[in-house]
């Protein structure tokens, strides 16, 4: 299915069941309540669906279940977590044969370690691109989560890689975000240019991002596709009235540690009654009482959760 | 192999590289070829699949392989400790029994990408090796790793709790900083059970020794093998003079291999074997690549600046 990436891409969570598999029920129609928002694609199989923590096979059925689900309506990003080129063409592969639109290319351990050779990262994503033929979005990560924040030359070269159709801007620095937007289009102006900093999803608009891949799409997904759509339209009191409420839920659900952020997407979510449980897979941790009260209080707030009736219901 | 070979850590333990064919596959003979060259050193084990041997570049398939090649080859003389890198804990507890069942002595836990990110709950640390403590049942080593190589530096209190779980006998400590080491040795030895300190830094590998070092544990040992396990000797004996003497003279090697970008020092390793006439080939796996022609000559005049090569043999 043909990707357009201007607009909100939510990452979506991987419900489990009690004993941390894939719960497939839960899943189905998890995915069809985010559809429902019409989100121009569906980021799965990244670090908010858990992808590091699934097994190959795991991440291609994710992937076959929400193709089958919603893949006549919504292009499907899967995340490619690899460790080596020839790995990840081949797990490319398979994502291409199940049914993905795009793949968001992680970074690998190979760039760790100063100076990043910029042959290493393009003759990865390269590879990639040329095995599958698939749009390819080049994830640009901060080092304290495990990326790396490419320099102008390495960015320029990754651009100019055929399949590449956007980038995912996650450095969650302002200046950096600005720095990389222009070496972006200055290399591929038709490259998407999209936003994944948490931390500044409304003002990633006013500094030029096209779309936005974003976990938190995960929870209140409708408000925030509305949000984006009224930032590319300029429509900016719109979008910032968005933001206001919904930013104590960002605040609550990426707080310090920030990995914590899958456990309390899906604690969010149980509350609204969307998802049957909050269950994560082991080494994730479930979070405690005092952040479960911290993100009900935000989603009453952002208009996500009602204030008494449902509460009593859903808290125990 | 049933019964895992008891390790004296009071040594060396180089971590060695993978020689490969030329299309980056596992080239069986030389490995073993190469393993027979190490195992001829006075080393106390051996490291393999991990970075040194491009362990995070090989399928899970091919790390059992590797495991089975060398503890076919040397596993009756020389304990193999096995990296276990792996991404959740489910996955680990699965690949740590395969790499029992394949031999391996003891298993060297990676750092994973749920550590990234602060504060990192004690907790999770703890889990990960207490699930693979139980599920494998296999002696561990710890891993301190700088975070710029995507590890963690574990905090003292979670040492000290890591170091409780009965299957661990050992810390590597690649901190890359003498102050860490310090608090890492006085962490462990607060400890009633014996852990043993291995020293990663390549930085300041004699120095550890004084600094309170049991081992070491690193793979700038895959190169000069014999004389880096004999500066460990020496140093483990308390003959400082003597090991600073070997190690004065290997230092130019250790700064040639290990240059930014530290990515190279596989393809540099290999580069300064195949010098020596102990590998056929210097390949790498991608994304690794192999190094320049400036590169390889900066590793051969320290290779000879070292004494690890004769001018004769560099022509």
């Amino acid at each position: 299915m043909k990707l357009d990436l201007g607009g909100l891409i939510p990452a979506t969570v991987l419900p489990m069941t009690a004993d941390a598999q894939i719960d497939e029920a839960g899943l189905r129609s998890y995915i069809r309540h985010v559809a429902k928002a019409n989100p121009k694609a569906l980021a799965i199989n990244v670090d908010t669906g858990e992808g590091p923590h699934l097994w190959p096979k795991e991440r291609l059925r994710v992937l076959e279940v929400v193709v089958e689900e919603v893949g006549d309506l919504i292009p499907v990003i899967a995340g490619l977590g690899a460790q080596f080129t020839a790995q990840a063409v081949a797990l490319a592969r398979d994502i291409k044969t199940v049914g993905a639109s795009g793949l968001l290319v992680f970074p690998i351990g190979a760039y760790q370690g100063l100076p990043l050779d910029p042959e290493v990262p393009v003759r990865y994503h390269a590879a990639i691109g040329d095995a599958t033929g698939l749009p390819l979005i080049i994830f640009n990560l901060q080092p304290a989560l495990g990326g790396v924040n490419f320099e102008p030359e390495t960015l320029d070269r990754l651009c100019r890689v055929a399949q590449v159709a956007g980038i995912k801007e996650a450095s969650f620095d302002p200046q950096l975000f600005i720095r990389i937007r222009d070496v972006v289009k200055a290399a591929r102006p038709d490259c998407v240019f999209m936003t994944g900093n948490d931390n500044f999803i409304y003002e990633s608009f006013l500094l030029g991002a096209e779309g936005a891949l974003i976990g938190f799409g995960a929870v209140a997904t409708q408000q925030q596709v509305d949000l984006v759509a009224h930032a590319l339209a300029g429509r900016h009191d719109g979008a910032r009235r968005l933001m206001d409420r919904l930013t104590p839920l960002v605040n609550a659900i990426f707080a310090p540690p920030v990995r914590n952020y899958r456990a309390r997407a899906k604690a969010a979510l149980v509350m609204q009654g969307i998802l049957a449980r909050e269950t994560v897979r082991p080494p994730l941790l479930p979070i405690t009482e005092v952040e479960r009260d911290r993100i009900r209080k935000a989603l009453v707030f952002a208009g996500e959760l009602k204030p008494v009736g449902r509460m009593a219901e859903v808290s125990t | 192999m049933t019964t895992a070979m008891k390790i004296d850590f009071r040594g060396l333990i180089p971590a060695t590289v993978l020689p490969m064919t030329e299309d980056a596959q596992i080239d069986e003979p030389s490995l073993r070829a190469y393993m027979r060259h190490v195992a001829a050193t006075p080393i106390h084990g051996v490291a393999i699949n991990v970075d040194t041997g491009e362990a995070p570049h090989l399928t899970h398939e091919e790390r059992v392989r590797v495991i089975e090649i060398v503890t076919d080859e040397i596993g009756d003389r020389i304990p193999v400790i096995a990296g276990l890198p792996a991404q959740f804990t489910e996955q680990a507890v699965t690949f740590g029994k395969d790499y029992r069942a394949a031999g391996a002595s003891a298993l060297l836990v990676f750092p994973i990408s749920a550590y990234q990110g602060l504060p990192l709950d004690t907790e999770i640390v703890v889990r990960y090796h207490a699930a693979i403590g139980d599920g494998v049942d296999i002696p561990m080593v710890l891993f301190n790793l700088l975070p710029s190589l995507g590890g963690v530096l574990l905090a003292p209190e979670t040492i000290e709790r890591l170091c409780r779980l009965a299957q661990v006998v050992a810390i590597k400590d690649a901190s890359f900083d003498a102050r860490i080491f310090v608090e890492v040795v006085a962490s462990v030895r607060e400890q009633r059970r014996p852990v043993a300190v291995l020293t990663g830094d390549d930085p300041f590998i004699y120095e550890s020794f004084v600094l309170g070092a049991d081992g070491a544990l690193l793979g700038f040992g895959a190169v000069p093998t014999r004389r880096l396990a004999e500066m460990v000797d020496h140093a483990v004996a308390g003959r400082f003079e003597e090991a600073k003497q070997v190690m004065d003279r290997l230092a130019p090697l250790e700064k040639a291999l290990f240059a930014p970008p530290v990515r190279n020092y596989r393809a540099r390793s290999k580069e300064a074997l195949v010098m020596q006439g102990i590998l056929p080939r210097a390949t790498v796996r991608e994304p690794l690549l192999p190094i320049s022609a400036t590169d390889r000559e900066a590793v051969r005049r320290a290779l000879v600046e070292a004494h690890e090569l004769t001018h004769k043999l560099a022509v």
